[in-house]
């Protein structure tokens, strides 16, 4: 297939007193892919989000996009490739839903120079792709948090980047509303985007994702299609609960052994 | 699929805010005209508005002298103060905004990092040092810098970067600047030093100079016009750190060079006019609920707020009583007032 969109080599970080948390990890992601990226709570899933990101530096290893160190781009133009969805967005003023949207231009049209043509046009796609028209105007602090969530991940369409990260996006978000984020995201894939998120539910993974990553002790410990890495075997070794798996068509269940 | 076909605005009246604008701005501008003009009118010295018309008049060469008292009135006693509180009013009130967004959080004042604290500690040692009043203004200019420079390097000692520790460090530094205010005057003379010290603290502009304005009026304008026009920078950086970096924007230069210019706004606001509380605070709430949060449309119309404001509180100051009424207690008590007021309107749409 085609070349790695964004990837890492022997990334290693430490942190204070709590020692290691990412220990020589090396990931590669390609265009087009839906990856899930599974863990335990601090084990280092939104850490590593951030260093492909160009957030955090590690300490050891690098960032590639497109086969480039991150270092060599622009923080702009990184930005027009790598979009990002934090985990929970809160509000610190009540900015129009539209305006929240509009924000996903910067990277394209600089701080403080007027919207052109091209920026309104791809604020109004990614305002319709997820339905937020209707509440164009709306304060952003009135939102519930499913409506909040949606506002986010229009703002990253509307930068039209590559790779879209998203750290745990199911988070807060009811049955109905997480369901309809993985079939977008998963459209999103189709259209030929990197989607990576993190996740804390295999079970999600199963049936969307395209690639599943493990990542245990500052180790990715399992990496490949869905159906071999969300496996009872893994998933009972890394939640340390012993599980038993269900198939039923296309998805994938566990229950606990008794 | 999350798609609805419908596309018609549901909320009518956050449209109407973000619309508001353009005929606010030209509104709040001819209030704060009027404002002037009737503070120039006012006073124990009670001027007409034909009066005052006259001396302007005479002093753009348009009619002969009238009134040399009137003349005298308007141009030694009311008209420089009334500048300083134009220049004081929209510095501090866009000094507030800044220090608002770049914190995220909309309680946040100018006197966060300490610019209030070290600036009344500069001015009390100048003071009990018995030093000429133009140093006591650099002494409380001095000391702004100095007390903020302690916090943004207490934030620095301390252990992950972020907002939190900028917070800590002004605490600390408040404290720091507060505890040696108050040692400067426990060993002030209680006759004559200490209450020039007290009075000082409360804010004023009865003792602002031509000379002064000439200093200071560019200075300040320039700071004020570059922290309008670092609005979109304040809708990013107010986003947080990752999110904002995210965007591609440079938070770690951006947010410490936004912080520099506000302090350098509001000490410089404080060495004319002493300290001026509750505006930076509570001139920005009123500008979101007026025209909406976006910082391009709020900013402007908080400097003019703020100046009108000041303006109207300055007059309230010289005229409410026989003598005069510092104007950091006309300030505090009527933001206190309208902070309620405020704060009842905001409801749902805070924090």
């Amino acid at each position: 297939m085609n070349a790695d969109l964004l990837a890492c080599e022997g990334v290693c970080l430490r942190r204070g007193r709590c020692g290691t948390v990412l220990d020589n990890v090396s990931v590669s992601l390609r265009a087009g892919e839906l990856v899930g990226l599974l863990g335990l709570n601090g084990a280092g899933k939104s850490t590593l989000l951030r260093i492909l990101l160009g957030l955090l530096k590690p300490d050891r290893g690098h960032v590639l996009l497109e086969g480039k160190p991150l270092g060599a781009y622009s923080a702009s133009s990184v930005a027009q490739q790598l979009a990002y969805v934090p985990q929970s967005h809160t509000a610190a003023f009540p900015y129009s839903v539209r305006r929240m949207v509009e924000l996903g231009r910067v990277p394209h049209t600089g701080l403080g120079s007027a919207l052109r043509a091209e920026d309104h046009a791809a604020v109004d796609h990614a305002m319709a792709r997820l339905g937020l028209q209707e509440m164009a105007e709306r304060p952003v602090t009135q939102l519930s948090g499913g409506e909040r969530q949606r506002v986010v991940l229009a703002r990253a369409l509307a930068q039209e980047a590559k790779a879209l990260l998203l750290d745990e996006p199911m988070t807060g978000l009811d049955y109905g509303h997480q369901l309809r984020l993985m079939s977008l995201l998963g459209e999103f894939a189709a259209e030929g985007r990197l989607i990576l998120l993190t996740s804390h539910r295999p079970e999600e993974l199963f049936a969307p994702a395209s690639r599943v990553l493990v990542l245990d002790d500052g180790h990715i410990v399992a990496d490949g299609l869905p159906q071999n890495v969300v496996t009872a075997e893994h998933m009972s070794r890394l939640y340390g609960v012993s599980l038993k798996q269900v198939d039923h068509e296309g998805s994938r269940f566990f229950t606990m052994e008794k | 699929m999350i798609r609805n076909s419908v596309s018609v605005s549901a909320d009518t009246k956050s449209v109407f805010l973000s619309h508001r604008v353009r005929w606010l701005f030209p509104l709040i501008s001819i209030c704060l005209c009027a404002a002037f003009v009737l503070a120039l009118c006012v006073g124990r010295y009670p001027l007409s508005l034909l009066q005052v018309l006259g001396v302007i008049g005479h002093s753009l060469h348009l009619v002969k002298a009238q009134d040399a008292a009137a003349d005298a009135v308007v141009f030694q006693a009311r008209l420089p103060r009334l500048v300083a509180a134009v220049l004081v009013g929209s510095a501090l009130s866009c000094g507030g905004a800044v220090y608002q967004g770049v914190f995220r959080n909309p309680i946040v004042s100018p006197g966060l990092l300490g610019v209030l604290s070290g600036a009344a500690f500069g001015a009390a040692l100048a003071i009990v040092l018995g030093l000429s009043a133009f140093i006591v203004q650099l002494g409380a200019f001095a000391g702004a810098l100095l007390a903020v420079g302690v916090g943004l390097s207490v934030a620095g000692l301390l252990p992950e970067g972020g907002l939190l520790t900028l917070l800590l460090g002004g605490l600390i530094s408040n404290a720091l600047f507060t505890s040696l205010l108050s040692l400067v005057k426990y060993l002030a003379d209680p006759l004559d030093q200490l209450p020039a010290i007290v009075n000082w603290l409360l804010g004023s502009l009865s003792d602002v100079s031509w000379q002064e304005i000439y200093w200071l009026a560019p200075l300040l304008i320039a700071l004020t016009v570059l922290l309008i026009r670092a609005a979109p920078v304040l809708d990013v950086l107010s986003l947080g750190d990752d999110e904002a970096r995210s965007l591609g924007v440079p938070v770690s230069v951006l947010r410490p060079l936004l912080i520099v210019l506000a302090t350098f706004a509001c000490a410089l606001t404080v060495s004319m006019a002493g300290i001026i509380g509750w505006v930076g605070l509570l001139v920005p709430h009123i500008a979101r609920l007026m025209v909406g949060a976006e910082h391009r449309h709020m900013m402007p119309v908080c400097a003019l707020l703020g100046a009108t404001g000041l303006v109207l509180a300055d007059m309230c100051a010289r005229t409410l009583t026989s003598g005069e009424i510092p104007l950091g207690i006309v300030t505090e008590l009527f933001g206190a007032l309208a902070f309620v007021l405020v704060l009842r309107r905001l409801r749902g749409g805070f924090l």
